[in-house]
């Protein structure tokens, strides 16, 4: 399994040459084989374990170790160290599951849509999903700087061939916009690879992420240039995202893509500039994120609003849900950028969220579109009766979107608020409003669609889901609650990664430390204090009665996040945990590392 | 200096090929004109560039001569012309740009009435012009080179005689072509004065009757003269005969302000004229260029002035092709501002030759990593640009009339999606965008740009390549986006399509297999790109490849392939 990446870049673009074999007629079915094939290697993943974090010194040994299990390396462009380096940790992880999860809906909303020209059509959707998941598990820079741009080229036939009228305007404004940030991007590439090389002394440079990370790590470069730099990356990443005054190429884009293409650039496409942020700006550049962090969050926060208040006065649904991913990416970099545990797990879990909870949107409102061909809220009402299976489900959805307790999207958006208040409670007091609005602009319009009379006549000949449509939304109504109600079983992936993100980019021990034991499946605590403020290594110790070792889940200053289930002591069996391993056996709980007089003491509990 | 005829293998490329010329005109004289007996000279011609490609590569690669080196391995012709690596890559670049223009014209020139045996020749005269420019280490022989080239290609831009374009065509290149041939020639003879001036007072290594503007000459008069009171490098005359040829070789190049002719005579000339003009002239163009600059490298005094110059000409070359490009309505007239871009893009590269700030060591590995960004790049833009053309020939109407405007090729990917995809290749490739070569290419160029301390220059160059993108992807928007206007069914296809289809797959390919002929480590004469130890050996090491190409280049050029890093 080793090779597994490898095999899940492999699968799609083999899938496109068959599409491309196969009559006209069973296209889609060769697109549909292709991804739920590509969906099941990528469970494979699933067997991922998340690599504990011990001791103090070891930083750089266990952020390679991250990526070890199924690291593939092959020389490429040698000459210029440019390496065919695939890896993932836990949030790569997660979300390349997302992105094939994600496919198999977007090839099924595509089947009734889709009638012209069909088979590039499924070509270029399922080569799209390859350039995906290689940005995804891309470690060398210039293989993710190919993928993050190779992505661009089949949404953008996808846009300017099945999109609505202003097609050609969204395709090439999509197209234009995103690329000047990674051209930018590119030059810092290669900035910081001649650095890197600089700082080696060899006439030989690396592109490979892992090196010119810890390179960077025990060489900083001066601050001016790293924040030249950083502001290179986050350019590109912030148009991505999009972030606030970077965003307007999303409706534009979102309005005219066919649904499938909505739901992957919803679902995955943005996620790239989170991920990004994540994967490749924090951690370079840890101290220039840091510096820039308030500025970052306030043009989170002004999006977050921003985008609500927009979207409450959109009159077209999907530039409504458009403008709604403004305000919930927004919520995304809050987390990633205050630098706390919980807003780290909240913004990653949240990048999950948005993508089921918004991808479902658009294949709603992609099924209601093909019925009456229009997407306006006035030519709407009265639904509920005439489609009671559908509004039901677009009501949970609803639900999904606006946060509500027991769904997906209130674990993200309450872990988000719950971290950013520790480290910028003003911008959280701003940032909550986000929830409300997005509870009046989603209801409100829920209510203009679904309740009153049917008061057009044809909206009376309207039919309710069909059997298969309800296939395609019910893995998401399944989705939606699992997340909203057993977290963990997706966060006990990611958390000791980001735990690792967060230790190099504040240059601190985290307040988090939650160890996984390979073979014991037991998720043990291991929990070491650590001053917020004291800089790693020379952690003083601290009276506290709280001996080293587990202790008790609730026993932080702050209550844990309801629909959180902290996990019991020892071991916590989830059904997830079955993909895993076997051995049931709980495994001795890791020493708290550092010199016996250094006291663990918790200050916020984990998850 | 060598002086024997014995390795004139090194030379083969050219000799070879400027054969070829005349057998082609000879088998025309008693040919009837029959398509079958035209096809043959197109196959007699391919099978002879097949030949000298792979003299070429045999003999060159055993000779570990850098451009930089002043002092060639091997040289013949009194010193003028020098077998070297570096001219054997422009050799093997300038066969295949000479092949698939060959490749697409046949049919072509037929439905035209065209269809004449001179035309194969000259195309092949004008190739070997271009080697010859590139082996050249003379500025005479630069000339002469030019000169061959040029004069074939000012025939070749006028053969579509009775079209009224095509001759406005020819005029106008040869007329301004031969201004700028008289400023190559005087910023020659100024060289020539200057050297032989500059050598009278100075204790130097030069052989008395050495010739005054072989490139060996002027390098040892520049070194010799610097401490002096009256260095060559400061001397006015030598500074306005570089000047000169700067304007001579920058018009062939076709950098602004020298680019003013070339959109009109890429519009005017026969399609695959123009194909093989937007390379092939360029090829020697750049490659006369990179050498006259490598000379002037090593003395400070003698590249400052230049360094602005060039910096001031590649800026404006970029913008102002790709500007330009942007209002384009006529294909042919878009290709030709699109390759006046990429000109800027190749003089960025030519420029980065010379490190700013770095010394020794350092700077010559700056240096190696550029030349094989140029290299690379030409490499690439040949098959892109090419491609491009034979699309358009490809695609044109049976009568040998091309769809000239870029909206009559709306609704393409509807009535031929192969055609479409294949032109798609290049729009992308030529924007830059991965994973096609062009990608690498410019990633290679502003790459090394950075590495030489020229940053400015290369973000200039990615924001003008965002231009590039909009009107690159136009040509995409119109094929795919918009409804159909022209009916695509009867299309020329034949050896334009074949020459499409080659390049298309290369332009796929070089991207992403790594090609060890254009690597630094490559370009620098070495086995593995490790030892840096070679360069200093390498002015002492008994020629092997000239001798015998047969058997102990070959070996030699096997070693040269870089061994993966462990």
């Amino acid at each position: 399994m080793q090779s597994i990446l490898t095999i899940l870049l492999v699968l799609p673009v083999l899938g496109a040459i068959l599409i491309a074999a196969l009559p006209k007629n069973s296209a889609k079915w060769g697109a549909l084989f292709t991804a739920i094939l590509t969906f099941v290697a990528s469970l494979a993943l699933l067997g991922y374990t998340p690599v504990a974090l011990g001791t103090d010194a070891a930083t750089l040994e266990q952020a390679a170790g991250q990526f070890r299990q199924f690291e593939q390396k092959i020389p490429w462009l040698s000459d210029f160290g440019i390496s065919f380096h695939l890896g993932v940790d836990g949030p790569a992880m997660l979300l390349i599951v997302m992105t094939t999860f994600l496919q198999i809906f977007a090839v099924m909303a595509s089947f009734d849509a889709i009638k012209d020209r069909v088979k590039e059509y499924y070509v270029l959707l399922t080569l799209l999903e390859t350039a995906m998941i290689g940005s995804f598990c891309a470690l060398d820079l210039i293989l993710f700087y190919i993928f993050f741009e190779l992505v661009l080229i089949p949404m953008y036939f996808l846009i300017g061939i099945w999109g609505g009228k202003r097609r050609i305007y969204a395709a090439v404004k999509f197209f234009l916009y995103t690329l000047v940030g990674s051209l930018l991007m590119l030059v810092a590439i290669i900035a910081l690879y001649l650095n890197v090389r600089g700082i080696l002394g060899t006439s030989e440079g690396t592109f490979d992420y892992l090196t010119i990370k810890s390179v960077l790590a025990d060489n900083p470069l001066p601050l001016r240039t790293s924040l030249l730099m950083f502001g290179a990356f986050s350019l590109a990443f912030a148009i991505k995202v999009p972030m606030f005054p970077f965003h307007t190429w999303l409706p534009d884009a979102h309005t005219e893509a066919p649904t499938a293409g909505s739901i992957i650039l919803a679902g995955v496409l943005l996620k790239l500039g989170t991920y990004g942020f994540l994967r490749f700006a924090i951690p370079l550049f840890p101290e220039a994120a840091r510096l820039s962090a308030p500025f970052i969050i306030t043009l989170a926060v002004i999006g977050i609003v921003y985008g609500a208040l927009i979207a409450a006065m959109q009159r077209d649904v999907k530039r409504l849900v458009a403008y709604s991913s403004v305000s919930h990416l927004g919520f995304v970099m809050l987390g990633l950028f205050a630098f706390t545990p919980q807003g780290m797990s909240g913004a990653v879990l949240q990048m999950i969220n948005h993508g089921i909870s918004t991808g479902a949107l658009f294949l709603l409102v992609g099924m209601i579109y093909e019925r009456r061909h229009t997407r306006a809220i006035k030519d709407f009402g009265g639904l509920w009766e005439q489609m009671p299976l559908f509004s039901r489900i677009f009501l949970i959805v609803t639900f999904s979107s606006i946060a509500l307790p027991l769904t997906n999207g209130f674990v993200g958006e309450f872990l988000i608020l719950l971290g950013a208040f520790q480290t910028y409670p003003w911008a959280v007091v701003f940032a909550t409003t986000g929830v409300i609005w997005s509870a009046i602009y989603m209801l409100w319009m829920f209510q203009r669609v679904f309740y009153g009379t049917v008061d057009k006549p044809e909206n009376r000949a309207l039919r309710d889901m069909t059997r298969f449509e309800l296939a395609t939304a019910v893995p998401f109504v399944l989705m939606i609650f699992w997340l909203g109600i057993y977290p963990t079983s997706f966060t006990r992936y990611m958390d000791s990664s980001l735990d690792l993100i967060l230790r190099d980019a504040t240059g601190k021990e985290t307040v988090r430390y939650v160890t996984y034991q390979r073979d014991g499946l037991s998720r043990a605590r291991a929990e070491r204090a650590a001053t917020a403020d004291e800089p790693r290594v020379e952690t003083p110790p601290i009276p506290a009665s709280t001996g080293p070792g587990p202790r008790p889940a609730f026993g932080g200053e702050l209550p844990p996040p309801p629909g959180v289930s902290p996990l019991p002591e020892g071991d916590a069996v989830s059904p997830a945990d079955g993909a895993a391993g076997a051995s049931a056996e709980p495994a001795p709980v890791a020493p708290p590392p550092g010199p016996p007089a250094d006291v663990p003491q918790p200050r916020v509990p984990g998850l | 200096m060598k002086e024997t005829l014995e390795g004139i293998s090194a030379l083969a490329a050219p000799i070879i090929v400027m054969v070829l010329g005349m057998v082609v005109l000879l088998m025309d004289l008693n040919a009837e004109s029959t398509r079958a007996q035209r096809q043959r000279l197109v196959w007699i011609s391919l099978l002879g560039l097949a030949g000298a490609f792979v003299m070429a590569m045999a003999a060159g690669f055993g000779i570990k001569t850098l451009p930089s080196d002043v002092r060639p391995e091997a040289s013949y012709f009194g010193g003028g012309m020098v077998g070297d690596r570096f001219g054997a890559l422009f050799s093997m670049v300038l066969c295949i740009i000479a092949a698939l223009s060959l490749l697409m014209s046949d049919r072509y020139l037929e439905e035209k009435g065209l269809n004449q045996g001179e035309y194969y020749a000259l195309i092949l005269f004008s190739t070997a012009g271009s080697m010859m420019m590139a082996y050249a280490y003379d500025l005479v022989n630069v000339f002469i080179g030019l000169e061959i080239l040029s004069v074939a290609l000012y025939i070749l831009s006028g053969f579509a005689r009775r079209e009224l374009r095509s001759e406005e065509s020819a005029v106008k290149y040869f007329l301004l072509g031969a201004f700028a041939s008289g400023f190559l020639m005087f910023g020659t003879a100024l060289v020539y004065g200057a050297v032989g001036t500059s050598l009278l007072t100075v204790q130097t290594e030069v052989e008395k009757n050495a010739s005054l503007t072989n490139f060996y000459t002027i390098a040892m008069a520049l070194r010799d003269t610097a401490s002096t009171a009256t260095p060559l490098a400061s001397s006015p005359i030598f500074v306005a005969g570089i000047a000169l040829l700067i304007v001579g070789l920058g018009f062939k190049a076709a950098i602004v302000p020298f680019h003013s002719y070339a959109p009109d005579v890429y519009e005017g000339a026969p399609t695959s004229v123009t194909a093989f003009m937007s390379a092939g002239a360029k090829a020697g163009a750049f490659a006369a260029f990179l050498r006259v600059y490598q000379i002037l490298l090593p003395s400070e005094a003698a590249t400052g002035p230049y360094r602005s110059v060039l910096w001031g000409l590649a800026a404006a070359t970029m913008i102002v092709g790709n500007v330009l490009a942007v209002r384009q309505v006529n294909i042919k007239r878009m290709l030709a501002y699109s390759s006046i871009a990429h000109a800027g893009y190749i003089l960025l590269g030519v420029l980065a030759t010379g490190a700013v700030g770095l010394r020794g060591n350092e700077m010559d590995e700056a240096r190696s990593v550029a030349q094989g960004a140029v290299l690379y790049y030409l490499f690439v833009y040949t098959f892109m640009n090419l491609g491009a053309f034979a699309m358009v020939i490809w695609l044109s109407r049976r009568n040998g009339r091309e769809f000239l405007n870029i909206q009559d090729y709306a609704g393409l990917a509807r009535q031929q999606p192969g055609a479409a995809a294949v032109m798609a290749v290049f729009m992308l490739s030529l924007a830059g965008i991965p994973p096609a070569a062009g990608f690498f290419g410019k990633l290679y160029l502003f790459l090394s740009a950075v590495n030489s301390g020229y940053t400015g220059l290369a973000v200039l160059g990615l924001l003008t390549s965002v231009i590039g993108v909009y009107y690159y992807l136009n040509i995409i928007v119109t094929m795919y986006f918009r409804p159909a206007v022209n009916d695509f069914s009867e299309t020329l296809g034949g050896g334009a399509k074949t020459a499409a289809l080659i390049a298309a797959a290369a332009t796929l390919l070089l991207g992403v297999i790594p090609v060890p002929a254009f690597s630094p480590a490559f370009s620098r004469g070495e086995a593995a790109p490790t030892a840096s130890s070679t360069r200093s050996t390498s002015g002492t090491a008994a020629p092997t490849g000239p001798g015998a190409p047969g058997n102990s280049a070959a070996p030699a050029a096997m070693d040269a392939l870089p061994v993966p890093a462990p």
